[in-house]
């Protein structure tokens, strides 16, 4: 019996595949530059039990791999790097397990993406506050946990998604099954908070691009959903970089989301594609110069929302040109943002770029809001200073967004946009590599690594020798044998 | 291997167009306030579920099949059948339902449906598709019109005695379609019985053929084009400028492929319940007998995704109706197939059962009397489900109700 066959074994026939006309669809992620590798089996597992036992086999036979979750990695992260590659699509693991009101908390099967499970949510008045990533419609609770997704929605007011993790089942390298947080304790019937029973070794596994083990539960903070709401649109034309960050400086100084209910904040530089993402703001945005941001604050009471609302906009006016809306017509995209999914479709726009003939190669990097100003100048001048070799490539390079997170720090939307001509790739994507390591030489660090940004950090030694090395032996601990999600990292 | 796939090769720039978002994967949509909890390929849930059934990952195979990277093979062929063509994925792609999204992969990619189709018929061309029930049926139909294994001399067996109808000019020209002509013929005997109430006049003709929507599916163009002229000239000898159907799926054909087919296609086609809906409104049939029972209705890939039609059917239920109308969770543009759609039926029976199944279970949940629907393929799935379920919920063509209620 072989390796294919003692798989079957485990999820029947059904669910397993080492067809190549069904395994090259696990082959691409959102970017179609990095290599497109066809993996040579392909997996359904419904359960930890399932996860754990193919790891095991995994084991037997020395076969790389890799989990996937909804597949929307910007970065190769879900992406096979070799073709000897088991794929563990974790999509069939998608039920939501437990919600439970009165302990605040969902406990899901890791599979489940952020639309459907927070769908079920609204049913019942709550949501998980952060929405994970800006693909969540598709993208995997998994998935969003392994990046510190933030960006869907809500990750001024409540972080990222992995800020609210309280729990969480993983299988590790070796087929173990461990629980981190408080259902660590054998005395703790249901899980409730993350930290309390020594160190915080839940942390290893979230943000490890899928390195460290499969994530198959997880229990996740949930909140009761404010039901009213407000959002506001407003144009920088002069100096919009540094306008919009001292107008996120004074709002932080009274009370930015605790005490001003703020959901998200965004600065975007136009001509962005996030204006013409929407419609009807292709007229109102499409020839203004400077900058736009919008925010959208939330409150459970309408008085306060009034209250609120009239101190961000003060704050808002002495930084601004003036006000785009209050309709969508007239500019205001904040509606559409937050009532009508926006903020998980702004980002589609930039995912397919221009269209057939241009892809996205995405560069995301957290940097402390009061240096934001600082980075959008650099990088400009960085498209400046590359533009001929951008153009040798036929791509092009700019910022398109600035999402705000809960404390200190926001995180840059960049990078480049290509043509799909195969001689031109691989030029491209040293382009894209130059520009991770030229953010990450700049202080900046990664809000997503995938495949190529985790190389980078080690290709252009971001870390020291001594730290790489205690990763290095902390992977090999839960992975000895190098076998999830290899080359990420240059594990 | 690019030779061999020539339309794939066409559209070369539209199967780019899918950045694999993956909204088609399983993705929400409608809105905060009112989600549509499920995505509604019927492949998410039915069959392995593996990528390679879904919308996202049958664009990878297509560029793998262009790139060289994989062979036609049957096994690919009997992943690419196993789709109803729904079109369900063309409404989830990259979220087209909100009016303010601009750009959007649907825009480039243009028609799901068409890609589909088009790759199915290029397997054909290589000779590794369609499923061998569909081989079987093509040969049927070359031969006696009808993808029913029935005979062509029969196809007017369905008519009552003194029924009344005409064989050239009228109103229109009743378009009878296999499905109530063969299976399910109390459809077309409700709609010439309504008709004969509302003094419509149809004109019925012995040598209507299969529209080819069979064929046009399941990549034989070949056929489809004979069928499609063949019903073409018959159209031009009735002396009569509109065609009426009852069945979705010739609706569709006729509506959205002749025009691609025949040079000059001059013919207003209308569904029976479009026609239904405007007598009601102008007058012509009164309503004499609301019908009791809370109903439901299913919306047909073909006449809803694929044509466009959602309303027509609700006014006609608003019209007959004497007890609620309660909509099932996934209706109109996001509404779930029966399951039989694409060739599914004839070549991948127990998936069309279990997918319908799933429907069944969906309109029991509206505590629904009636299940309603305006296409017999569809209703033939549905019965079938309803019978192995054993479900108390009694599936109608809404014809029938129709007839019920003047």
């Amino acid at each position: 019996m072989g390796l294919y066959d003692e798989l079957v074994k485990i999820v029947g026939n059904k669910y397993c595949s080492d067809k190549d006309y069904i395994n090259i669809s696990y082959s691409r992620g959102l970017d179609p530059v990095l290599p497109e590798i066809i993996p040579q089996i392909v997996i359904r597992p419904e359960s930890t039990e399932q996860v754990s036992e193919i790891v095991k086999i995994a084991n037997k036979y020395k076969a790389p791999i890799l989990p996937r979750g909804g597949g929307c990695g910007l970065m190769g992260g879900s992406k096979p790097i070799s073709e000897e590659t088991i794929l563990v699509d974790m999509k069939r693991m998608n039920k939501i397990l437990d919600i439970d009101e009165d302990n605040h908390c969902v406990t899901v099967q890791c599979g489940i993406n952020w639309s459907q499970l927070n769908a079920r949510l609204f049913d019942k008045g709550y949501y998980t506050g952060n929405m994970g990533p800006g693909s969540g419609l598709a993208a995997a609770v998994g998935g969003g946990l392994s990046h510190h997704s933030g960006g869907g929605g809500g990750c001024a007011k409540y972080g990222e998604c992995t800020e609210n993790c309280v729990d969480l089942e993983i299988v590790l390298g070796t087929g173990e099954v461990l629980t981190f947080g408080s259902g660590a304790s054998q005395y703790v019937k249901k899980p409730f908070i993350r930290l309390g029973l020594g160190p915080d070794l839940m942390g290893i596994f979230l943000g490890d691009n899928g390195t460290m083990g499969i994530k198959t539960t997880a229990t996740l903070k949930i909140y009761p959903k404010p039901p009213y709401y407000r959002g506001k649109t407003y144009l920088l034309e002069k100096d919009p970089y540094e306008n919009s960050c001292n107008m996120v400086q004074e709002m932080m100084k009274m009370g930015w989301a605790n005490h001003l209910g703020i959901y998200d904040y965004f600065f975007t530089p136009p001509p962005s594609i996030m204006g013409i993402t929407v419609e009807n703001l292709i007229e109102t945005w499409g020839d203004i110069s400077g900058g736009v941001v919008f925010y959208v604050t939330e409150a459970y009471d309408e008085k306060i929302l009034e209250r609120n609302s009239e101190i961000l906009e003060n704050i808002a006016k002495k930084y601004s040109t003036r006000e785009l809306g209050p309709s969508k017509e007239e500019g205001n995209i904040t509606d559409w943002f937050y009532g009508e999914q926006g903020h998980w479709q702004i980002y589609h726009a930039l995912f397919s770029v221009m269209g057939p003939d241009y892809f996205a190669c995405t560069t995301e990097m957290k940097v402390p809001i009061v240096k934001f100003p600082e980075m959008l100048h650099k990088l400009d001048d960085w498209l400046i200073k590359n533009e001929e070799a951008l153009y040798e490539v036929d791509a092009e390079a700019g910022v398109s967004h600035v999402v705000m997170l809960d404390h200190n720090s926001c995180y840059i939307g960049s990078g480049l946009s290509a043509t799909h001509d195969e001689e031109l790739k691989e030029g491209v994507i040293e382009l894209w590599r130059k520009q991770f390591e030229f953010m990450l030489k700049e202080g900046m660090v990664l809000y997503m690594c995938g495949q190529i940004g985790s190389q980078v950090i080690i290709d252009s030694r971001v870390y020291s020798e001594e730290y790489y090395n205690f990763f290095k032996q902390v992977k090999k601990l839960c992975d000895p044998n190098n076998l999830i999600s290899p080359g990420k990292f240059r594990f | 291997m690019t030779g061999k796939l020539k339309r794939m090769s066409e559209y070369e720039e539209r199967l780019l167009s899918c950045v694999s978002i993956g909204d088609c994967t399983n993705a929400i949509k409608g809105f905060y306030s009112d989600p549509i909890l499920e995505a509604t390929c019927p492949m998410i849930e039915h069959g392995p579920g593996f990528e390679a059934f879904l919308a996202r990952g049958k664009f990878t195979i297509a560029r793998g099949l262009l790139d060289g990277k994989i062979e036609p093979s049957e096994g690919l062929a009997e992943v690419i059948y196993q789709c109803t063509l729904c079109g369900a994925c063309r409404e989830v792609c990259n979220n087209p339902e909100n009016p303010f999204m601009k750009i959007n992969a649907k825009e480039n990619i243009i028609d799901h449906i068409e890609i589909w189709e088009a790759l199915r018929a290029d397997l054909v061309d290589a000779g590794v598709a369609p499923m061998s029930r569909h081989k079987e049926i093509f040969q049927h139909v070359k031969k006696e019109h009808n993808p029913y294994f029935e005979k062509h001399s029969e196809r007017l067996n369905w008519l009552p005695k003194n029924s009344k109808y005409i064989s050239k000019g009228g109103d229109a020209l009743f378009f009878v379609g296999c499905t109530s002509v063969y299976r399910l013929n109390y459809v077309s005997s409700t709609f010439l019985d309504i008709a004969n109430k509302s003094k419509i006049n149809l004109t019925i003709s012995p040598d209507e053929w299969c529209c080819g929507s069979i064929n046009l599916r399941t990549g034989d163009l070949k056929i489809a084009k004979q069928l499609a002229q063949h019903n073409y000239e018959l159209f031009k000898n009735s002396g009569v400028d509109k065609i009426v159907t009852t069945c979705a799926g010739c609706y569709r054909t006729l509506k959205m492929d002749y025009p691609k087919l025949i040079d000059n296609w001059e013919f207003e086609v209308v569904h029976s319940i479009e026609m239904i809906d405007e007598l009601i409104k102008k007058g012509k049939i009164k309503i004499s007998n609301k019908i009791d029972g809370a109903m439901t209705y299913h919306d047909p890939c073909h006449l809803g995704r694929h044509c466009g039609i959602y309303n027509a059917p609700r006014n006609v239920i608003d019209a007959i109706r004497a007890d609620d109308f309660v909509e099932m969770r996934r209706n109109k543009k996001y509404a779930f197939c029966c399951g039989a759609g694409g060739g599914v039926k004839s070549g991948f029976p127990d998936l069309a059962l279990e997918i319908a199944i799933d429907r069944i279970e969906e309109a029991e949940d509206t505590g629904a009397k009636y299940l309603t629907t305006t296409c017999p393929f569809c209703l033939n799935n549905l019965k079938d489900a309803a019978k192995a379920k054993k479900s108390s919920i009694k599936v109608v063509d809404l014809l029938e109700l129709v007839n019920m209620a003047i």
